[in-house]
């Protein structure tokens, strides 16, 4: 029996800073062995656990899409010990990833439709893994309209400024940024997301929308969900919980009797109505 | 005043209390569900005041309760936990006026692991008459001195009518219970450094860890006990030796001056472990050091709160 | 294929001493003022006389600190940060003398530990199970917090999870030989005899003695089929909580209590990561590194640990979380009752 708490090892090959302060960076991971790299097929949504002997495992989500070969890219915010920890790490040292683990954003019942994505703050890294994903040269005629709503407190803690630059210049996508206050340099748009989302209205037919952010960001942005059509059927969200096992069996993450590492954590909408209200 | 009186009499003026509305709710015992247990209980409704229960297995500390509470509450307060009471207050942790404290003057609660021990059962029935004990089980009865089964911590009671009260029940009883408080802890000042740390690491390899201790304690109420913190980690999580040791020494000084020796700690221990031993050691340092009892007045500043000049320091070099 | 031997009682310590050169042997020990069950290398440090050790049996098949895997951080090493497994179990080991209900509680952390699905299996948990034969005493005496009766097929001399079961006859032991494990574990044992037939008989009378004489139980039908959430958000909570202190007794000597955490230790540049029990009833447990706490009061720890036991459990894999060993109910410093607390859920 193969041990699913073992990590692969991987080697930092580059790290990006997403914020001036550098709370928010971006690592590339490669694995060490070809075997581990092939091992490794993700869907968007799913994430991995970052493991630093001697200091722990971090549940992140993953960031790059499976159409990105030969790296996984993971953006980490500097919170506890292991990611100040990682946050200190230097390109070249050598860690672990263990995954993918969890369900990915429900890529079958999406086909064919039109999607949109409300993504706030820095939840906005798996939303990437999907947007890549879509945007391929494999699959892009798998899916509608794109449309995404992406927004931040402030214009520096936007995520992948470059990449955001490059789909704002696609046709093949409608790309939507905002911040929460006005900010010097700043040209785009101002509002809260649920505000943005309501103005800008995204068509609820035959679509789905995959909604990351703060609690507070999706408590108000819902009910614009709603009232725009879209069903809990077809709102996706993405929950976090302290984890440690990642693969349902320490008991910690649990909601009821789904463990968010493994029946989630993407969930739909009525499927968290159906939950205990616990996270 | 006999057991069954005092239990009229809490139970009038629980009820009292709480159809006057002067308290939101009372906390004390009711009849256990296993034997030797009287369990802690919240009574809101005047009518409910029947099912309080007074007798000598109330060994809980209900101060524990208290911490951070800001409805009215009345406490059934036994000496040692009428300290606890008072250290809280001077901790800030409750304001005196939320709490109506009904003193009950204490001769001792019974250990339920002595009398496991002596009889070899977990299922006794215990009669008490004048100072003698039967104790009965399946096929088995004995009969010992109350003295030899009551808890470590009321043979040495120094203390036992509460320090504080809004009402007594009863009438107060000898301020001591006559025992020897340091007994257990001279014994272990005789050994030498060898056999002590032989004694420390066969008490301790009982110990899973399981925090019982420090839960039950009516001082332990960090919103992050510095066993959890992780920045840094002070002691570790797993059962390894040293890291036991560790938490119970720290615990042991994080309870130093504060420390009213109601003894919760030992009796929550599912091990069985004599934890008391290190916090009765302090509790003597502390007398013999500063003069000081914990809890005793809420005049008192905490000890270890508190600078004076006169604080002992022949650990100064050139004092 | 049940096989029915006797043996005395004043063989059983030649049996556990010839058992424990053969195999490790983990056999109930009195330790102080505690029973628990301990590894044993001679039958004399051996007692069979007891209601039921203090901690459960699980530390058999998932320890209270287990080596996960092991790595060094010396950055002169070719391997270092790269984790290594562990050898877990290296011998057969026999757990002796276990009570039926610690024995069905196995089976339960089976369906935690073996999800049946590739990536999901814990192989801690089954290399350990693997090598381990289960030989148990029936209870002639169940206690008054004994509440085994109240799940199917289970009871005082239920042979759940059992290799052997053992039923004390007084002078002697009744040695029912239940699978194949079984006997072959007692083959060629020459302080067992076959069982008369009045052994056999007497052996069934204090069977049903036993179980008749097991006299609390809990109901769980309502709670099956109550709506979770409307269970989760029921008042009937905020009173049950009041009087719990939140030390995770309940947690470190229940049976089937499993949750643990993933820790680093390093020494020098000597590394493990380890797992150990952790509780539910800890405040830290679901604490997120924003600050973020879902379970933030006691309130909310007391409910997701009967929820979990009694409904989500249920849900899930279709049986509870529970044996009805009793030994929350007579450790707790407060005296919760898990048998009130059921009640009330499943009023």
């Amino acid at each position: 029996m193969s041990n699913p708490y073992i990590p692969r090892p991987v080697k930092i090959q580059e790290i990006i800073s997403e914020t001036w302060d550098g709370s928010l960076k971006t690592f590339k991971l490669v694995f060490l062995k070809q075997d581990d790299e092939d091992a490794f097929r993700h869907v968007p949504g799913q994430f991995a656990e970052l493991s630093i002997a001697g200091k722990g495992e971090i549940p992140i989500g993953i960031a790059s899409s499976p159409t990105e070969k030969g790296y996984l890219l993971f953006t980490v915010n500097k919170m506890g010990v292991v990611t100040t920890y990682l946050h200190n790490m230097s390109i070249g040292d050598v860690m672990g990833v263990r995954g993918p683990l969890g369900r990915p954003f429900p890529l079958d019942k999406m086909e064919g439709k039109n999607i949109v994505i409300v993504g706030g703050g820095f939840a906005f890294t798996t939303l990437r893994s999907m947007i890549v994903y879509m945007l391929s040269v494999s699959n892009r005629s798998r899916f509608g309209n794109i449309t995404v709503i992406y927004g931040a407190r402030i214009p520096d803690m936007l995520l992948y400024k470059e990449e955001l630059k490059d789909w704002e210049r696609r046709d093949d996508i409608k790309i939507v940024l905002t911040v929460d206050r006005e900010a010097e340099g700043w040209h785009g748009r101002v509002g809260l997301i649920p505000h943005v989302t309501k103005e800008i209205a995204p068509s609820s037919d035959d679509a789905y929308v995959i909604v990351c952010g703060p609690p507070i960001m999706i408590k108000f942005t819902q009910p614009v969900l709603l009232e725009l059509g879209f069903t809990p059927e077809t709102i996706i969200m993405s929950l976090e919980k302290r984890m440690k096992c990642g693969i349902g069996i320490c008991g910690r993450c649990n909601i009821g009797p789904n463990y968010v590492c493994k029946d989630g954590p993407v969930f739909s909408l009525s499927e968290l109505r159906k939950m205990p209200h616990e996270y | 005043m006999k057991m069954k009186d005092i239990l009229t009499q809490i139970r009038k003026t629980a009820k009292e209390l709480l159809e006057a509305k002067k308290v939101d709710a009372v906390i004390g015992f009711k009849s256990g569900t296993v034997p030797l247990m009287s369990a802690p209980t919240f009574v809101r409704n005047p009518e409910d005041s029947s099912t309080l229960h007074w007798d000598r297995f109330c060994r809980v500390n209900l101060s524990k309760y208290l911490s951070k509470r800001t409805d009215r509450i009345a406490v059934i307060t036994k000496g040692c936990d009428s300290r606890s009471i008072v250290s809280m207050i001077t901790e800030n942790q409750i304001k005196r006026e939320n709490v109506y404290i009904i003193g009950v003057p204490c001769t001792g609660m019974i250990s339920r692991r002595k009398v496991v021990s002596m009889i070899g059962h977990l299922e006794v029935d215990l009669i008490e008459k004048n100072h003698q004990v039967t104790i009965k089980a399946a096929s088995k009865e004995i009969i010992v001195d109350l003295m030899e089964i009551l808890q470590d911590d009321c043979l040495g009671c120094m203390h036992r009518n509460p320090v504080i009260y809004d009402e007594l029940i009863g009438e107060r009883v000898d301020e001591r219970a006559g025992g020897d408080k340091d007994s257990s802890v001279k014994r272990i000042e005789s050994m030498s450094a060898d056999e002590r740390w032989r004694h420390f690491d066969e008490m301790f390899s009982l110990c899973i860890l399981c925090y019982a201790c420090r839960n039950s304690c009516p001082h332990c109420y960090c919103d992050q006990c510095f066993a959890d913190d992780s920045r840094p980690q002070w002691c570790g999580k797993s059962i390894n030796p040293e890291d036991v040791k560790t938490f119970h020494i720290f615990r042991a000084y994080h309870s130093a001056g504060r420390c009213t020796g109601c003894g919760a700690c030992e009796s929550a221990c599912p091990m069985g472990i004599n934890v008391r031993e290190l916090t009765m050691k302090l509790e003597k340092e502390v007398k013999e050091l500063f003069g000081y009892e914990a809890g005793m007045s809420l005049e008192e500043k905490p000890l270890l709160g508190e600078y004076s000049e006169k604080d002992p320091d022949a650990f100064l070099k050139n004092s | 294929m049940m096989k029915e031997l006797i043996i005395y009682k004043n063989d059983i310590a030649k049996l556990l001493t010839k058992l424990a050169e053969e195999v490790t042997l983990i056999a109930p020990v009195k330790r102080k003022n505690t029973l628990l069950f301990e590894h044993v290398t001679s039958g004399n440090e051996v007692t069979l006389d007891f209601s039921n050790s203090t901690l459960s049996v699980k530390s058999s098949l998932f320890p209270q600190c287990e080596k996960m895997m092991t790595f060094t951080t010396d950055p002169e090493a070719e391997d270092a940060h790269i984790m290594k497994d562990v050898e877990t179990q290296k011998h057969k080991q026999v757990i002796f003398g276990i009570r039926p209900c610690d024995a069905k509680s196995f089976l339960i952390l089976d369906k935690v530990f073996s999800q049946g699905e590739p990536g999901f299996e814990d192989p801690y948990f089954s290399r350990r199970k693997e090598k381990t034969i289960v030989v148990g005493l029936g209870c002639n005496r169940p206690l008054s917090t004994c509440f085994c009766t109240s799940f199917d097929e289970s009871g005082p001399f239920a042979t759940e999870g059992l290799d052997v079961i053992l039923t004390d006859l007084g002078d002697k032991y009744l040695v029912a030989v239940l699978t194949d494990k079984g006997k072959e574990l007692l083959k060629d044992k020459d302080m067992l005899s076959e069982a008369d037939s009045a052994s056999i008989d007497k052996a069934h009378q204090i069977r049903d003695i036993a179980i008749t004489s097991v006299n609390s139980n809990i109901k769980i039908d309502r709670i099956k089929v109550k709506d979770t959430s409307e269970l989760f958000e029921d008042p009937l909570w905020d009173k049950l909580c009041e009087t719990c202190i939140g030390c995770g007794i309940c947690t470190y000597i229940c049976p089937t209590c499993h949750c643990f955490d993933i820790q680093d230790e390093v020494i020098e540049n000597e590394g493990v990561r380890m797992r150990i029990w952790d509780s539910c009833m800890f405040p830290l447990y679901t604490l997120q590194a924003s600050g973020h706490n879902p379970r933030a009061t006691k309130k909310e720890r007391f409910r997701q640990r009967f929820m979990h036991k009694f409904k989500y459990f249920q849900d899930k894999f279709n049986t509870i979380s529970c044996v009805g060993c009793g030994r929350c109910i007579r450790s707790c410093p407060v005296n919760i009752d898990i048998r009130q607390v059921v009640g009330e859920m499943n009023k």
